[in-house]
């Protein structure tokens, strides 16, 4: 499967059909950088899909996120892609009993709120929800209030819920382990741009995201190509004119 | 010099003849050869215990059990020829130039790595080796474009274009063939058939397992990869049919030893017996050895000497390896354009990087050619210029020739002046030289391309 099928003919076709054609699809597949791998291999596609009007694309985090978003984008009667982090697939997650139930589903085009806070806004997605909560956890240690906003969804995006949580926190920060130009950070500021929420922010928002290069096989290169917790900390900081 | 009369070797598909069986072998080859294999295996070797070491990380497919294939195929590519190759690419690595250490090292990681420890297993090049490609077939139609290049300058080169007979499923491969054909490019596509790919036998992967087949419309020929004569012997068949006949499909039928790569300890889809029953009747090595023993081209001694010198010399390589660093941080953002146009890369938080060239001292000797070299081809609205000149060169000659018949003047075409593509002088840094203002003139009619050396008209082989 190429990007020429998930492009030209799934994601297009119930439009040029005017609705005759929908493709209920289901592309599933390891996304983002894994280990020790390089460039070839190391790379989050959630900003490329997202590009495209007639997909749907999701991005789960935990072991909730990746059964409910899959079960979900199996029942929708359009083209999902879900880019599973091939880093994420051994880790496992304590999960609540209805997680298990055969009907779980959660819902597409939904974010989620993983820590409630008061002073900032992070919003990221895949293995980033981790160093964005690493990063709340640093942040609490001196006293500031992080809310860290799962998207789950690249695709529909959910900008309501990243809009009330900047009504409350007034700051805003992404975090996302792809490529920084026309990444889905950079979508999200534009959002903020095109919008009355806009007026809430105190102070710019800011994009941490992967390092604008391929990825290098190095150990300390790659290391030092993703965000982590101290650089999302740092510019939250940063935002909140704190040192 | 020996003649040896192969067997069972060559199977053949839309040719009227195949290879020589008949073959000569000279001392000083089959010891070349021989040392050859027994590096490469031990490189092989020494990878496999870094890696179990954790000093390799990540991907890693070792060569073990095909020698015979890069062994034999090098032995007659000439320095005018190119190689491209899959993941699969270590002894290609070597073999085309990159010594063991710049091999070892990029694996590892370190900066002595050929590819500066950023590209690591798959990602390996040298001169005329257009590298290990981590993308399962996407190498190929990569070679039917160098082969195009080799057609393009005329300079008598050959591409071995290599797969795997798991990557012979990709359609890019179909894609290759159809334009190699087409446009009668001097490309050899290399099937080499392990008969596994990535867990997978042949028959469970491939509705065709004659790979030397499959080309259709493209002659193939089927040898025996484990024997280093008859795929030196095929090799040199294959770059006298694609110089005068266009591509050609060899499949290599070899064995790995190893599993697909490390992650893969190779026994769940064969048997352990499957593999011991190939490593004691057909291994490249073992089986080249007591041909050189059969023949009396050197002694058992001699041979034993050659082991143990390889395996002393890689030991003290990879010793010394383990010592060397990483390249430093402020090469994160080096070498992502040749030639970049915003010095400022974006680090994970702000556009607090900078970019650098380091490819000129890469190898110790420079990389990026310089452009005074680069034969400025042109392209686009240059082109159409370029044409457009010409022709009103060519027509402003033929009028003052036929003029000059008649005795009279002829009135002259259009001159040669609004042909010239939009100077771009500005966007040339100050300190460009005059050779490279000159080389984005249009070019001159193409230089009539060099009469292709036949074969081995004392061109030395590569390495």
């Amino acid at each position: 499967m190429n990007d020429r099928s998930v492009i030209n003919s799934a994601a297009k076709t119930f439009y040029m059909s005017a609705g005759a054609v929908n493709v209920p699809i289901v592309f599933r597949g390891p996304n983002g950088a894994s280990a020790g791998v390089a460039a070839q291999h190391s790379q989050c596609f959630a900003a490329w899909y997202a590009h495209c009007p007639g997909l749907k694309v999701v991005s789960p985090y935990d072991t909730e996120d990746a059964r409910g978003l899959l079960k979900s984008a199996i029942r929708d009667p359009d083209p999902v892609v879900v880019l599973e982090n091939e880093l994420m697939y051994g880790v496992a997650f304590p999960v609540d009993e209805k997680v298990t139930d055969v009907d779980f589903l959660v819902p597409l085009g939904k974010a989620k709120i993983m820590r409630p806070g008061k002073d900032i806004t992070i919003v990221a997605h895949s293995k980033a929800v981790e160093t964005a909560l690493l990063s709340a956890a640093e942040l609490a240690k001196k006293g500031i209030e992080a809310e860290v906003i799962n998207l789950r969804s690249i695709r529909p995006l959910d900008m309501q819920t990243i809009f009330t949580s900047v009504r409350k926190t007034h700051h805003l920060i992404t975090v996302e382990n792809g490529w920084p130009q026309h990444g889905v950070g950079a979508e999200i500021c534009a959002r903020f741009m095109e919008d009355p929420a806009f007026f809430e922010l105190d102070a710019p928002v800011w994009r941490c995201c992967g390092v604008d290069v391929p990825m290098p096989y190095a150990k300390t290169l790659e290391l030092n190509a993703l965000p982590r917790e101290p650089d999302v900390t740092a510019a939250a900081l940063k935002v909140l004119g704190k040192k | 010099c020996s003649t040896l009369t192969l067997k069972n070797t060559f199977k053949c598909y839309e040719l009227e003849k195949g290879p020589p069986m008949d073959v000569e072998l000279s001392r000083e080859d089959a010891l070349k050869m021989y040392t050859q294999m027994v590096e490469v295996r031990r490189i092989e070797v020494v990878c496999n215990n870094l890696y179990k070491a954790k000093h390799i990380r990540g991907f890693c497919h070792l060569y073990n059990g095909q020698e015979a294939v890069a062994v034999g195929m090098c032995a007659v590519l000439q320095k005018k020829d190119s190689v491209i190759t899959a993941y699969r690419a270590h002894a290609w690595t070597y073999l085309m130039g990159v010594s063991a250490y710049g091999l070892i090292a990029e694996l590892v990681g370190v900066k002595t790595g050929c590819s500066r420890g950023k590209g690591g297993s798959m990602h390996t090049y040298g001169d005329n080796f257009y590298g290990g490609n981590g993308i399962v077939g996407a190498q190929v139609p990569l070679g039917a474009g160098i082969a195009l290049a080799h057609q393009y300058k005329g300079d008598g080169g050959v591409c071995v274009a290599l797969y795997g007979d798991g990557a012979s499923n990709q359609g890019q491969v179909f894609e290759a063939y159809n334009m190699a054909k087409l446009w009668g490019l001097p490309c050899i596509f290399v099937c080499e058939n392990n008969h596994y790919g990535m867990g997978t036998s042949i028959h469970r992967h491939a509705a065709l397992t004659d790979f030397y087949m499959r080309g259709q419309y493209i002659p193939g020929l089927w040898v025996d990869g484990n024997q280093v004569l008859a795929v030196r012997s095929a090799t040199q068949f294959a770059i006298d049919h694609a110089k005068n006949c266009g591509p050609i499909v060899l499949e290599m039928s070899t064995y790995r030893y190893e599993g697909h790569s490390m992650s893969d300890p190779g026994t769940a889809y064969r048997t352990r017996d499957e593999v011991q029953t190939i490593r004691t009747k057909r291994d490249p090595i073992e089986s080249f050895r007591k041909q050189i023993l059969q023949l009396c081209l050197a002694d058992e001694e001699e041979l034993k000497k050659i082991d143990a010198k390889v395996r002393k010399d890689l030991q003290a390589i990879s010793k010394k390896i383990l010592k060397d660093r990483e390249v430093g941080l402020d090469e994160l953002a080096a070498d992502i354009y040749s030639k970049n146009l915003e010095p400022n890369i974006r680090g994970v938080s702000g556009f607090n990087l900078k970019h650098k060239n380091v490819a000129d001292v890469c190898f110790g000797k420079a990389r990026r050619t310089p452009p005074s070299e680069i034969k400025d081809v042109p392209i686009g609205d240059a082109a159409f210029a370029a044409a457009q000149k010409k022709a009103s060169e060519e027509s402003k000659a033929r009028k003052a020739a036929a003029a000059a018949a008649k005795g009279k003047d002829g009135k002259d075409g259009k001159d040669g002046k609004d042909g010239k593509p939009p100077s771009d002088d500005n966007d040339k840094p100050k300190d460009a030289e005059p050779k490279e203002a000159k080389a984005a003139e249009p070019p001159k009619a193409a230089a009539p391309p060099k009469e292709p050396a036949p074969p081995k008209s004392g061109d030395k082989p590569k390495s």
